[in-house]
């Protein structure tokens, strides 16, 4: 399984990494929705992406809308990841195409929960 | 713990403490403060919508270091990361305190600054929130914008 995670922070994309690496995921990392994109043209066909909606030169929500343009990734799922927290954005996003939504701050099991209930990590990890 | 009481304060209490408990990996947000050093590094969002509001994070170079040490993981971390760590701290909180007022509204990427963030004297503080992590003294302000956004002293 390979992540790709996607926020302008590096604190946040280390802070997932540590959720995420010892479920057996390999890791890349993009600062904003353009360098992502980039790097899944570049050949890099991930199982989940992790996505903050707040990025410079391209947000998550662009993001999403571009990767669910491409019917070759239509397979990636996509999960919000972001302090974004009205509703109406909330719809938005998964109506352009993410799978789920969590808010920070989180708890690691909270992203293990997303992760089991997309089927990407069983429930033998959930605490 | 100091609190300047309003009525956000309970809120924005609960949000620093979440934010203490799932990123800080701190049980509470009391404790013995032991950095006696000035506030000289700060981070600030705007929250704009029918509310402006501007949430700032106020904090020592030392414990601006450690926090980003902390969440980073690393021994030394770079000027870059103590910016980024001390943003990204205020942005999740900004996101958590504009999910408490009117919509639709829209949050800033966060900006950082040495020195503290300054308000016009139109400018109301509506929640101050002094806590602890680790030792050190972190202060969240929420201020009410009237026309202007924050500056940096």
């Amino acid at each position: 399984m390979h992540v790709l995670i996607i926020d302008d922070s590096r604190v946040m994309r280390s802070i997932l990494r540590r959720v995420v690496e010892p479920l057996a995921f390999e890791v890349t990392e993009a600062g904003d929705g353009r360098e992502a994109l980039d790097i899944m043209e570049g050949g890099l066909h991930p199982d989940l992406c992790l996505i903050d909606w707040n990025m410079p030169v391209m947000d998550g929500y662009e993001f999403v809308t571009q990767v669910r343009s491409r019917p070759d990734w239509r397979d990636v799922t996509l999960m919000m990841v972001t302090t974004e927290s009205e509703h109406g954005q909330i719809v938005r996003a998964l109506a352009a195409g993410a799978h789920e939504y969590l808010l920070k701050p989180f708890t690691p099991d909270a992203i293990i929960d997303k992760l089991n209930l997309l089927g990407l990590v069983g429930t033998e990890v959930l605490s | 713990m100091t609190v300047l009481d309003s009525p956000m304060t309970d809120d924005v209490v609960a949000i620093v403490e979440e934010l203490w408990t799932s990123f800080l990996e701190a049980d509470d947000m009391f404790g013995p403060v032991v950095d006696t050093d000035p506030d000289d590094r700060s981070a600030a969002v705007t929250i704009s919508g029918p509310v402006n509001m501007v949430v700032s994070l106020s904090t020592s170079e030392q414990a601006a270091i450690a926090l980003a040490s902390f969440l980073l993981q690393v021994e030394v971390p770079s000027p870059a990361d103590v910016s980024d760590a001390l943003g990204e701290l205020v942005n999740v909180l900004g996101g958590s305190v504009k999910s408490l007022l009117p919509g639709p509204s829209s949050l800033s990427l966060p900006v950082t600054v040495n020195g503290t963030v300054t308000h016009s004297a139109s400018e109301t503080a509506d929640t101050v929130v002094e806590a602890v992590w680790s030792g050190h003294r972190v202060t969240v302000v929420t201020h009410t914008l009237s026309q202007e956004g924050p500056s940096g002293s």
